[in-house]
């Protein structure tokens, strides 16, 4: 029976799951690479089309739009890889600030929502549930409407006649000094903070207040306050924050402050009540109990969402385009639209917003595997 | 005499032991008393503005003109506007289309919710009622849709299509037989998960006529649905892979010795235990891309917020917009907050046992 012989042996091949993986991953990898060679060849012709030549060199032309607000000078003669450049640090600007915002007002809400009094308990349980829940696009647009709606610069509402609120946004005094002094005092805080980490709790105070002095002392004189003043139909001098950045902003460090709130109350309960007990029969006062039993302990199960909230926040600023603020995504939107190189400008957006996020995760799984070592230690 | 005098207690009434009652968790200890008067200045400081603002300086019904006199909310714009929030530039006179579509696939929604109904010829049943829904839409050319209908089928298109396509993406990352499949799986995910949504609507909407010949070319609103189901695959997988690494390997082994197939055991076993337990994530991620749907802004469609807007650009209301977005954000909180009553709901409903 040699029919019979030939179809088992066929069969061992067919039931052999080896065999079935490498079949079918290599119908999976023929798949992927004709619908990729057809999708370049698709867009070689369509580039022809066009008489466009794929590449990076068009980024060195001159990018010939205004940036509505730059941290680093921005002229539109200057190339469209500063444009992207310039742009790229408004994401980060602002995306840092909104970071910091939004873990302050996430921790005050978190814990909010965990006090035992009824009111600060509905307040924040309130906040959570109307700031979670709706649009953060939405939000940004009427923080944006609601900019709008205040009064113009002639009747600025003023805060001790340095601070301004308007329709063209907030207007603070800001601090001012020579390249060097600031690199010196950012130098001499690394080098105490490094200084404080390593004394004895003792000094840690006493250290702490005499460097505070020290440094008022060196630094006075060499800081300039640079109050802004209304000249005419707008201010002149001092930090200023326009509508478009105030707006984004604000619905960033709103927004998120809502899950980091949700994060830090988890956190905090799933420390175990004997815990907080065992820490008050020892006599600890209420914040110590804090300080060195409930927040070590809550830290653990607070850093990975928390650091997966971040980076949503950088993403996220990418929505500043839809309230006019000129951020990462905004110039590179700008230079397709103007260049028709899609390709490039794709590939640079992806890259850009890839690197924080695969950056993030690489950190989590570090952290989670040195949390995995020291517990099972 | 009563024993209460005898004993030099100072009788209390009843209202007494009330008002301490009430009052003791509010100012039983100095700290707490501190936060009640901090909470308390909170209300007291913006409760009474925002009062006047929304109810007793509103118009509630008129003209701009009373709008323009009043120093409240103009409520009478969301009024007049409402069907224009709602439907954007479809034909005012074929506006009963749209309310019919939102209508039926409201209730297929709504029926598919319940647990009793969820066979497969409920999809039979979706499928002749989106079909239906779409006819009813196509009493006007699409870039005349908008409001309540885009944000309904982009949601639709991030949830109905993301899902299968998401569960497939979890099931092959865990493939550990297939690495050339498990390391596709992996990149998708990663590098859609990666990069903000906005940009993959971007990219849809840039690159689909790029890289497809014209004919093939969907047009813009396709295009969303496209992007927010491939967008949405990645997040689904993610929350499917909690379910799945919850689960002990012992029941696919078990599943297998039985002699069930591989796509069996996840069909019968492995999948309705893990779905269970990614019960959180999965209406997270629902969640999320209701509110998503806000995005497609960017490319020009106008769903409820993008109506809101422009309608809010209308010279002749003369308004900040304030009171749309404050509605439109009202349904969203509605529509946000009961998906995660369901879920939590679905979550505690005791298992079926066979």
């Amino acid at each position: 029976m040699t029919g019979g012989e030939r179809r088992s042996f066929l069969g061992r091949w067919w039931y052999d799951r080896r065999v079935r993986a490498l079949f079918l991953q290599l119908a999976a990898a023929t798949a992927i690479a004709a619908v990729a060679a057809w999708i370049v060849e698709t867009t070689a012709a369509h580039l022809a089309e066009r008489n466009m030549s794929a590449g990076f060199g068009f980024l060195r032309q001159h990018a010939g739009f205004v940036i509505g607000e730059t941290l680093i000078p921005f002229d539109a003669q200057d190339s469209y890889l500063r444009a992207v450049l310039v742009c790229g640090l408004n994401t980060v600007f602002v995306s840092l600030f909104a970071c910091v915002a939004a873990t302050i007002l996430g921790a005050v809400i978190g814990l909010g929502r965990l006090a035992a009094n009824p009111i600060v308990h509905r307040l924040a349980s309130l906040y959570v549930l109307v700031f979670r829940n709706t649009p953060l696009l939405l939000q940004m647009i009427l923080w944006y409407a609601l900019l709008q709606a205040l009064p113009p610069v002639r009747q600025a509402l003023s805060l001790a006649g340095a601070i301004f609120l308007s329709q063209r946004g907030l207007r603070v005094p800001s601090l001012e000094a020579q390249p060097t002094v600031v690199l010196a005092a950012v130098g001499a805080i690394a080098v105490l903070a490094l200084l404080v980490s390593r004394i004895g709790p003792r000094w840690r105070l006493p250290v702490l207040i005499a460097s505070l002095l020290v440094g008022a002392a060196a630094l006075s004189g060499r800081i300039d306050m640079n109050v802004p003043v209304r000249r005419g139909f707008n201010f002149v001098g001092g930090l200023e924050m326009t509508p478009e950045f105030t707006a984004l902003f604000a619905g960033l460090t709103l927004y998120y402050a809502a899950y980091i709130a949700e994060i830090i109350r988890g956190g905090i309960l799933a420390v175990p009540r004997g815990q907080w007990e065992a820490a008050r029969a020892l006599g600890l006062p209420a914040w110590r109990v804090m300080r060195h039993v409930v927040v070590p302990q809550a830290l653990r199960v607070i850093t990975p969402p928390l650091t997966m909230e971040y980076v949503g926040m950088i993403k996220s600023s990418s929505l500043g385009i839809l309230v006019g603020y000129p951020d990462l995504f905004w110039s590179v939107s700008a230079m397709i639209g103007q260049t028709g190189h899609a390709i490039e400008g794709i590939t640079i957006l992806m890259l850009a917003y890839l690197v924080p996020s695969l950056c993030a995760a690489a950190a989590m799984n570090a952290f989670n595997r040195r949390l995995l070592r020291t517990s099972a230690a | 005499m009563t024993s209460q005098a005898l004993s030099g207690a100072p009788p209390q009434s009843r209202w007494t032991k009330l008002g301490c009652r009430l009052l003791a968790p509010l100012f039983g200890t100095r700290g707490n008393a501190a936060l009640s008067l901090v909470g308390l200045a909170l209300i007291g400081a913006a409760a009474p503005p925002v009062l006047r603002w929304a109810l007793l300086d509103a118009v509630f019904t008129g003209s701009r003109d009373d709008c323009q006199a009043a120093a409240g909310a103009c409520w009478a714009f969301v009024g007049e506007k409402l069907s224009f929030f709602l439907f954007g530039f479809y034909p005012p006179e074929l506006r009963w289309r749209p309310a019919l579509a939102v209508l039926l696939v409201a209730t297929l929604i709504g029926v598919s919710l319940l647990p009793r109904f969820w066979r497969l010829s409920l999809l039979l049943v979706w499928l002749a009622g989106s079909g239906a829904a779409v006819v009813l839409m196509m009493g006007a050319p699409t870039n005349q849709w908008g409001g309540l209908p885009v944000s309904l089928m982009v949601t639709l298109a991030g949830v109905l299509g993301g899902m299968p396509l998401g569960v497939l993406l979890a099931l092959g990352r865990r493939a550990r037989e297939l690495p050339f499949i498990r390391l596709a799986c992996v990149v998708w995910i990663e590098v859609v998960r990666g990069v903000p949504l906005i940009s993959i609507l971007f990219i849809v909407n840039v690159m689909v006529p790029l890289f497809l010949p014209e004919a093939l070319t969907p047009e813009k609103l396709s295009r969303a649905l496209i992007a927010y189901a491939l967008a949405a695959s990645a997040y689904f997988a993610e929350a499917v892979r909690g379910g799945l690494q919850g689960l002990p390997p012992t029941q696919e082994e078990a599943a297998r010795a039985l002699g069930l197939s591989y796509w069996k055991a996840m069909w019968l076993v492995i999948l309705p235990q893990a779905l269970r337990t990614a019960i959180p994530p999965l209406a997270n991620t629902v969640i999320s891309f209701i509110k998503e749907t806000t995005l497609v802004m960017a490319i020009g469609l106008f769903d409820l917020l993008g109506t809101v807007q422009l309608a809010a650009r209308d010279p002749q209301w003369l308004v900040t917009g304030t009171e749309g977005y404050l509605f439109a954000g009202a349904l969203y909180l509605a529509l946000c907050a009961a998906a995660s009553a369901y879920a939590a709901w679905l979550e505690r409903r005791p298992l079926r046992t066979i």
